[in-house]
């Protein structure tokens, strides 16, 4: 199965009534739902709140999901219409704001860089934060060259793990290895910063 | 945490890195183990998520909102939920106990019909048993001899015309069914009683099927239905 239908398998034992199923799709695209309402969103509490908003919609529209883009696809749009409805909802209210004009919202460009999602707020929260970076790049520059080259490529480049494989030329199975152990000795080191 | 990671199965934190990256190729036995250890998965994503995040230079100050989301999902009223509000059985064995009541009423049902059949066939009325429908009983019977001697007594004149007939019958009475005139009639010798045919052979292997009102009035009625012939 490709990704949209693993997720699409997992969208369908959610309309049958599995919860767990969408709980899995949650854990998958919350962050990235987060960081994306952070465009529009400058206060983080009220990201929280978007995104929490954004899942429900998506869970009770879940019988209207035809299937015919991916899942994260329809799930974002969720998201982006549930941020300017917001930003409209404010404006309506005097508060604010320079809503983008025009445009699908799938052609709409961002309002800024996620900076509510920066450094968590509160000056315990941002010396969490900064542990936790530090902590990162530090297990990062001890892994192994090999582990730290997939591991890069994959998250930075975003490439396949067939491209992988072929730009470090071994086979797809030691690309799926070796990333799979750079997760696990970067998650050892970090764990007792991850905080949540 | 240390703890529990080390006691999870390798290869489900494997298929966890695998369909982080959407690299997955799954199968239902695999979406099932997934499945079966949401709060391992909920721990390797946070720290993929943190991981990816930080090799991106992205803000890593998301939260989990799993448990605030399943709360806010809670109340949701049943018949609002995907599917209606139905239960997903958890466990296989539940399926296999609802199929195996489903697989005991179907035998059930099997056997009370076969009973059943069995039974009508050895009590049943005997031609039957011979393959002949009751209305095809062999001679008549001593009802169908008492309705045909009552119709037989019942002498009609001569291109006897519908109205005669029903002044001359007791029961019933015939349905004006043509405008022609009573001469131009020629009813067939069963309607009218004239020849020895007997009544209508039609009423005589039918009348049994339906009530006996309906069989001693079926002749004058069909008297109509011949009309003009």
């Amino acid at each position: 199965m490709s990704a949209e239908e693993n997720d699409k398998a997992l969208v369908a034992r959610a309309r049958k009534g599995d919860r767990r199923a969408f709980d899995l799709l949650v854990l998958k695209y919350q962050h990235r739902v987060q960081r994306l309402i952070a465009r529009y969103i400058r206060d983080p509490e009220l990201v929280f709140d978007l995104a929490q908003e954004t899942f429900i919609k998506a869970y009770r529209a879940l019988e209207r999901f035809r299937g015919d883009s991916a899942f994260y696809t329809w799930v974002y749009r969720i998201a982006v219409n549930t941020a300017k409805n917001q930003l409209a909802s404010d404006a309506r209210g005097g508060y604010m704001v320079s809503l983008n004009s025009g445009g699908s919202d799938e052609s709409d460009e961002p309002m800024m860089e996620p900076e509510a999602l920066r450094d968590g707020g509160t000056p315990e929260a941002i010396a969490a934060t900064e542990e936790l970076k530090t902590a990162i790049d530090r297990a990062i520059s001890d892994l192994p060259e090999d582990l730290r080259t997939a591991l890069t490529l994959r998250e930075m480049e975003g490439l396949s793990y067939d491209e992988i494989a072929a730009v470090m030329d071994c086979p797809i199975g030691t690309v799926r290895s070796r990333i799979f152990r750079a997760r696990e000795a970067i998650e050892q080191s970090i764990e007792p910063f991850k905080g949540d | 945490m240390k703890q529990r990671q080390a006691n999870e199965p390798t290869i489900l934190r494997d298929t966890i890195s695998d369909w982080w990256d959407d690299e997955w190729q799954a199968d239902e036995r695999e979406v099932d183990a997934l499945l079966a250890d949401v709060d391992g998965v909920r721990a390797r994503t946070r720290s993929y998520d943190l991981i990816g995040g930080r090799l991106r230079g992205e803000p890593l100050a998301t939260r989990d909102l799993l448990d605030s989301i399943n709360a806010r999902l809670d109340e949701i009223p049943d018949a609002e939920r995907p599917g209606g509000g139905k239960v997903v059985a958890l466990s296989s064995a539940r399926n296999w106990q609802n199929r195996r009541v489903w697989q005991g009423a179907m035998a059930a049902s099997l056997f009370a019909a076969v009973t059943a059949v069995g039974l009508t066939l050895s009590t049943g009325d005997r031609t039957a048993v011979n393959g002949e429908a009751p209305m095809q009983a062999e001679g008549p019977t001593d009802n169908d001899r008492a309705v045909m001697a009552s119709l037989n007594a019942q002498k009609m004149p001569e291109n006897a015309s519908p109205a005669a007939i029903a002044a001359t019958t007791q029961q019933g009475r015939v349905i004006q069914a043509s405008t022609i005139s009573n001469n131009a009639r020629k009813l067939p010798d069963w309607a009218t009683g004239r020849s020895d045919a007997g009544p209508d052979p039609y009423v005589v292997t039918h009348y049994r099927m339906a009530s006996p009102e309906f069989g001693t009035t079926g002749p004058e009625a069909r008297a109509a239905t011949f009309d003009g012939k």
